[in-house]
């Protein structure tokens, strides 16, 4: 749906316009981000598959712009210019986002509205109940009660990864093989030997100075922009993996399940548990700290069902904790979603300001395809 | 009533085998008017209109179905229509014009030999830089399919459109993706292909642009071209 019809217009608008005042309310400050932005933003920060669904183009002095395809980076970078206050910040947005559809339908158009909040520099768990608690507000506020809430938790991943007897790079494998859904393949991998990775190099090029006077000896020039040292530490890193003991069956299998878990909040934290508990694993603060959020978010839902899945949270690099989506029922397409992006504001600003951020964005368009119940 | 609209390459090498081909098929392409125009006929085939054009247009006209039967890469055809498989076939290979897709990285990068390296390296050389990796190619829709299969993430393309092998040393990428056939050029240009970074094996092809040739007429004028194209190609290879 695109709101051309003057009803579906002023439907859009009058839905906005309240969901606005909600956000205000709370203390959300409206921001209105351009609508062009550096393609570079997007490319550099979520990469190539970005371009694929973004309407990228130049001007004439070469400069590669985007029409902007999510608000979050557009905001993020909105928080930057106004000097990334301390303590904390809450904005609140509503307005056009364009992607391309390969085939556009009603509820995958090319340009949509999206109304949504950030909360900047709170990390604990009631910044995320605040958020989800004003979603779940906006969305019922325009009638829609027939909803499910999907959960997911970056954190307890990386808590799971980081209990495992494992070497810290292979646990940062594991992770970014969870984000482009290949966890269960590079499990596998490794849980074989790693022979295959020995550097075909003699010893003595393991060390920067011998690597150095390799490239000279076989007249190999050093061009491009990776450092020497980054080069010999992946090639020290390489060397030390064929000597790694493969991943345990055990170990694999403990992943393999906990990967699996999906289903009714406590029945899946309990599963979770007994999981770590059977393999003495200690998974820390982080498993009271979802504990505490989901049940929040279970008194937040009433009586809207919550599904806890384990593998979901994939896709945003930046994700780092409680990631949640929103379905209405009849819409087939998620209506809200959002999550906590701890590494997003210090990636964006070149590692200067470490802010900790959780947000949501509401498809607007989706919502009053639920609402109207059409 | 409607001709069998052919386009065929423009100029170069590409051309001169395209056109021995047809000659040697029984259905020699020349050029009708002026020398330096760009239209053709095919002898003793009057339902027949031929386009000289440049390989990538060849390509783009065959997604639109403005022609009906082109002479390019398949690499051209791969890049440039995403649905390839549903729009077109591809009915003869030629046996020339042969080149090599391939993934190429700075030869002293000795920690990255595979597709797998290059997606660790990304990862870290994001964290390093705070930013992507540099793809420099002229080839972003293969680029991205290939490396979304390897599971390749950290890295974006930048446009080049031509000398790409010269784009790492000038500091312009980290790596590219071009055609290579023998890979001098590169190793002269001091990369390295990645050892399972080949893309695509690409040569001419005869291509029909499948959904626009509904009239069976057209379509049995296809078929036997294609059928005399084979058969020289057959003679010329034994």
């Amino acid at each position: 749906m695109t709101a051309e019809g003057a009803k579906e217009f002023e439907a859009l608008e009058a839905q906005a316009a309240a969901i606005m005042t909600l956000f205000a309310a709370k203390g959300y400050v409206r921001v209105a981000p351009a609508f062009i932005q550096p393609a570079s933003l997007f490319l550099d920060r979520i990469g190539e598959k970005l371009r694929a669904r973004t309407y990228i183009f130049s001007d004439p002095s070469g400069q590669e712009l985007c029409l902007r395809p999510d608000l979050t980076l557009p905001v993020a970078r909105v928080f930057l210019e106004r000097g990334a206050g301390a303590g904390v910040s809450k904005f609140c947005y509503n307005g056009p986002a364009f992607r391309i559809q390969a085939k556009p339908e009603r509820l995958r158009t090319r340009e949509f509205r999206q109304a949504g909040i950030e909360y900047y520099g709170a990390r604990g768990i009631d910044a995320d109940l605040e958020v989800m608690a004003l979603t779940l507000d906006a969305v019922r506020s325009c009638g829609v009660l027939d909803f499910t809430i999907r959960v997911g938790h970056i954190g307890l991943v990386r808590a799971l990864l980081n209990a495992l007897d494992m070497p810290q790079r292979w646990r940062d494998r594991l992770a970014r093989a969870f984000r482009r859904q290949a966890f269960a393949q590079e499990l596998e991998i490794l849980s074989r030997s790693q022979a295959d990775r020995a550097p075909a190099l003699p010893e003595t090029a393991l060390s920067e100075d011998g690597f150095l006077a390799h490239l000279d000896a076989k007249a190999v020039p050093f061009i491009g922009l990776r450092r020497p040292t980054e080069i010999v530490k992946r090639l020290q890193h390489k060397a030390a993996d064929v000597q790694e003991p493969p991943l345990s069956a055990e170990t694999v299998r403990l992943a393999r399940d906990y990967l699996a878990t999906r289903g009714d909040v406590d029945t899946a934290l309990d599963r979770i548990a007994s999981l770590a508990a059977e393999a003495s694993l200690d998974l820390g603060p982080v498993m009271d700290d979802a504990r505490a959020l989901l049940d929040g978010i279970k008194k937040l839902a009433g009586c809207a069902p919550v599904v806890f899945e384990a593998d979901f949270g994939r896709h945003f690099e930046y994700y780092t904790g409680m990631v949640f989506r929103i379905d209405a029922a009849g819409v087939e397409r998620q209506i809200a979603g959002g999550g906590r992006y701890d590494g997003l504001i210090h990636a964006l600003s070149g590692g200067a300001c470490d802010v900790p951020a959780v947000g949501a964005a509401i498809h607007t368009e989706r919502l009053l395809v639920a609402a109207s119940g059409r | 009533m409607d001709k069998l609209i052919v386009g065929v390459p423009s100029k170069g090498r590409l051309m001169e085998d395209t056109l021995d081909l047809f000659r040697a098929g029984g259905i020699a392409i020349e050029k009708t008017g002026d020398a330096r125009g760009y239209k053709g006929a095919m002898a003793g085939v009057p339902d027949v209109a031929v386009e000289f054009l440049s390989a990538g247009e060849i390509a783009r006209h065959l997604q639109s179905g403005r022609v009906h039967l082109g002479v390019t890469g398949e690499d051209l055809v791969r890049e440039q229509i995403p649905d390839a498989d549903e729009r077109v076939d591809l009915l003869v290979k030629f046996g020339f014009g042969h080149a090599n897709v391939v993934v190429a990285v700075p030869d002293c990068w000795l920690d990255v030999e595979t597709m797998a390296d290059l997606e660790e390296a990304g990862a870290l050389f994001t964290a390093e830089h705070g930013r992507r990796l540099r793809i420099a190619t002229k080839y972003p829709m293969l680029t991205r399919r290939f490396f979304t299969d390897k599971g390749v993430v950290h890295y974006r393309t930048v446009e080049s459109l031509g000398a790409t092998e010269g784009a790492p040393a000038a500091g312009m990428a980290e790596g590219i993706v071009d055609i290579t056939s023998t890979g001098a050029t590169l190793r002269a240009n001091g990369l390295r292909i990645l050892a399972d970074g080949l893309i695509l094996q690409s040569e001419a092809n005869l291509v029909a642009a499948r959904t626009a040739l509904v009239e069976p007429r057209l379509a049995a004028l296809c078929t036997d071209i294609a059928r005399r194209l084979k058969a020289a190609r057959d003679m010329s290879a034994a």
